[in-house]
């Protein structure tokens, strides 16, 4: 198949492999770990396209370009300078002892980062693809206002709404929280607190019958336990990441540093369960909820071994304002969140 | 009849010899004995000789003594003769008598043998603890002699000692005397060589004094003729001075002229000053004018970020269009070809969505603007990539996500609440 074909192929996405028609509506989790595109064809298949939230620059010339081609690694030549995007910058960036850049931070749009907004186009682009039809409707998650700093989100939601629509599509916001609402509590008719636990934020939505009540987000996170388990092992952030995706059991940590990591993500789970606490203890005219809610929990960050048990643990130490029936898992915590933006977008 | 005195076999030289002790007066005299009679040692012997026989001769002859023998014996004899007078009848009878005589006698004999024996004994028992009993007083007034031997020689090494400390005393104290004749001589000698040194330095400072005497005199000589010097150069100086004094009248009269150029520059120099406030007032100005350009940058982004957002209500939009229009006219040539196509209708009030009445040209779209920039941005920038070849990889769910039960029920939902 010539590059041409190819292209074709991919500007006019209507054909799934089953040969299904792709249907319109897409979810857009834009997270800062990781972007994640869900869409869904007419069979009712999802398919999930996700990408790494980084980049590399890199020196090419003509000869390493044929090579990263041909070693499926993803490049741009963004004003005459290359960048690698993707997993693979990761893995350059480990070969070449050097730091990937991303273009978000702490959950919105990174301000520090000079190609972060034109980088993060790019980045979208490759996982969103061309519109199935025109204006076609996708809803991209943000973070809710956080409790514990001034940030705010209208600029990073402007430019995700501008960005989409540069594309050609019909871009709507939603909170990651109410997105995993969306996603994950269909059978308790949408009622109850989606937890969504990324990299830079935490995203807590309590919903009732499908309508936010509560909404809001946290500064404290993946990266938060990092950055802290590091500095008290003495360790870089980076070794605390793989130790944790190397795999840890929470309720059986061994060393150290694993030990260091459980306090941090235990702190991390109360701080939570107090904020959702004080919300309730402020808020008004919040509903009567007649029956025990569910918490879900979601995002990259929950999946740690034996998160579930701690978690109801920790939730065991405090006095909830309401009644919880059930403490879960997201059936597929990674894209719970581009599940729950494909609902809404399907839903309209 | 035996001698019983033989029988007792007592030397009573020897017991006086042993009970006695010689001992001289001076001794004597120390015991406290001032006064004592003095007996010779042949006539104590022989009144002791003498009680001691007689006390004998009583144990041995009974309470009788010696008379009492003789008159037994007498008797025995006068009994005799009487025997031999008398008729052989009167013998056997004598006979008897004597024999019973005789037999008293030997009883009597046995009596005072046994007795004898018994008193020499006793005798001699009673010599020996009192020669014991003198022996032991002998050795008492030996012990006390050497007592009091001891006490002298310890008195006088007691009086030795005194004296020897005594002269010790004295020898320290000549000693200390010696040594402090010692040390004044010492010091005499220091003292003397200090003369010595003084009196060599008073030569030496008398002969300097004699030096300087003459120099002395020598300088007065100069003296004398520097004062003359003196006299002539105040001479010199008073005529100089006069001169002086011209000479100021002129430089006065000079500077009067000096004041009135000073003058001259000073006014040129506040007109440099005022220029220089006026450029400094200026450069002033320009610094604002790079705040204004500035701010107008920060109120573009503002206004992008407005322009994002479904508006609902906006305040001046038609005058921050303009503002953006400008300044995207000044910072980037190429967006000023964009934004002719951006139309912008003044005296529009609120924004898009809902506000005021709408021409038929082009409307501000905030979308469409953004469209724009970002679309000329990657047309411009991104001259190559590879994405379209290599794609993107498809990531495998965990579980098979229903998500047509989910959304029936959301559908559900929302027409729940519509109705």
């Amino acid at each position: 198949m010539s590059k041409k074909e190819k292209n074709d192929e991919l500007e006019e996405v209507k054909e799934t492999s089953t040969g299904a028609q792709q249907v319109p509506g897409k979810g857009l989790d834009v997270g800062t770990a990781n972007l994640v595109c869900a869409s869904h064809d007419t069979d009712g298949e999802a398919t999930i396209k996700a990408i790494r939230n980084a980049f590399l620059d890199i020196q090419v010339d003509d000869y390493t370009r044929n090579m990263l081609t041909k070693l499926n690694v993803p490049f741009i030549n963004q004003n005459n300078r290359f960048y690698v995007i993707g997993e693979t910058a990761f893995e350059l960036a480990n070969v070449f002892n050097r730091t990937t850049k991303r273009p978000m931070k702490d959950g919105v749009i990174s301000s520090s980062e000079q190609d972060a907004l034109a980088m993060e186009k790019i980045l979208v682009e490759s996982i969103v693809g061309k519109p199935v039809v025109p204006n076609e409707l996708v809803y991209f998650s943000i973070p809710a206002d956080p409790v514990d700093s001034e940030m705010n989100n209208v600029f990073h939601k402007g430019m995700f709404e501008g960005m989409l629509t540069n594309m050609g599509y019909n871009p709507k916001a939603m909170t990651e929280g109410h997105a995993v609402i969306l996603s994950e509590l269909g059978d308790e008719e949408f009622t109850g607190i989606g937890i969504s636990f990324g990299g830079g934020m935490v995203n807590v939505c309590v919903a009732f019958k499908g309508v936010p009540v509560i909404y809001f987000s946290t500064s404290r996170s993946g990266d938060w336990i990092d950055k802290n388990a590091a500095a008290v092992t003495g360790l870089q952030a980076s070794r605390i990441t793989a130790i944790k995706e190397k795999g840890i059991d929470m309720t059986n940590p061994q060393g150290k540093e694993q030990e260091a990591i459980v306090i941090y993500y235990r702190n991390l789970i109360n701080y939570t369960l107090a904020q959702i606490s004080n919300k309730f203890a402020s808020g008004r005219d919040l509903p009567q909820f007649p029956k025990d809610v569910t918490i879900v929990c979601s995002g990259g960050t929950s999946m740690i071994g034996g998160f579930i048990d701690v978690f109801k643990q920790e939730f065991a130490k405090l006095s909830f304002p309401i009644a919880v029936g059930e403490i879960r898992h997201a059936e597929d915590p990674l894209n719970a969140v581009a599940y729950g933006c494909l609902v809404a977008s399907m839903s309209e | 009849m035996p001698d019983a005195k033989s029988d007792i076999d007592i030397d009573v030289g020897d017991v006086l010899k042993k009970g006695a002790n010689e001992i001289g007066i001076d001794d004597l005299s120390r015991m406290g004995l001032k006064k004592v009679k003095v007996l010779k040692h042949s006539q104590i012997q022989k009144l002791m000789k003498d009680a001691v026989s007689k006390s004998i001769d009583r144990f041995l002859v009974g309470a009788l003594g010696q008379s009492e023998n003789e008159r037994l014996r007498k008797l025995i004899k006068a009994k005799e003769i009487e025997l031999t007078g008398e008729t052989v009848e009167d013998k056997s009878g004598l006979k008897s008598e004597v024999n019973e005589l005789k037999r008293s006698f030997a009883v009597q004999n046995q009596r005072l043998e046994e007795a004898k024996a018994k008193v020499a004994q006793d005798t001699k028992k009673e010599y020996e603890r009192l020669s014991e009993m003198t022996s032991l007083e002998n050795q008492i007034i030996q012990r006390q002699k050497k007592e009091s031997e001891l006490r002298d020689q310890l008195q006088e090494s007691s009086t030795l000692i005194s004296e020897l400390k005594d002269k010790l005393r004295v020898s320290e104290n000549t000693h200390n005397q010696d040594m402090t004749k010692f040390q004044d001589l010492e010091r005499f000698n220091i003292v003397q060589d200090e003369l010595n040194n003084i009196e060599e330095e008073n030569l030496k400072i008398n002969g300097e004094r004699e030096k300087l005497k003459d120099a002395l005199i020598g300088q007065r000589d100069k003296v004398l003729m520097l004062e003359k010097n003196v006299e002539e150069k105040n001479s010199q100086i008073t005529g100089l001075s006069e001169r002086n004094k011209i000479l100021e009248d002129e430089v006065k009269s000079s500077s009067q002229s000096t004041n009135e150029e000073k003058d001259v520059v000073r006014d040129k120099d506040l007109k440099i000053s005022q220029l220089e406030a006026e450029g400094s007032k200026n450069i002033t100005l320009l610094e604002h004018s790079e705040k204004e350009i500035a701010n107008l940058q920060g109120m573009v982004t503002n206004l992008t970020q407005q322009i994002s957002r479904p508006v609902e209500k906006e305040d001046n939009s038609a005058a921050m269009m303009e503002a953006m229009k400008k300044m995207m006219d000044d910072m980037q040539g190429d967006m000023s070809e964009k934004l002719d196509k951006i139309k912008i209708r003044a005296g529009r009030g609120g924004g898009g969505g809902g506000g005021g009445d709408y021409v038929d040209d082009a409307d501000l779209d905030p979308a469409e603007v953004l469209k724009s920039l970002f679309k000329a941005d990657a047309a411009n920038q991104i001259t190559d990539s590879n994405i379209a070849e290599v794609g993107v990889q498809e990531r495998t769910p965990l579980k098979k996500k229903d998500l047509a039960k989910n959304l029936k029920r959301l559908k559900a939902l929302k027409d729940i609440k519509k109705d």
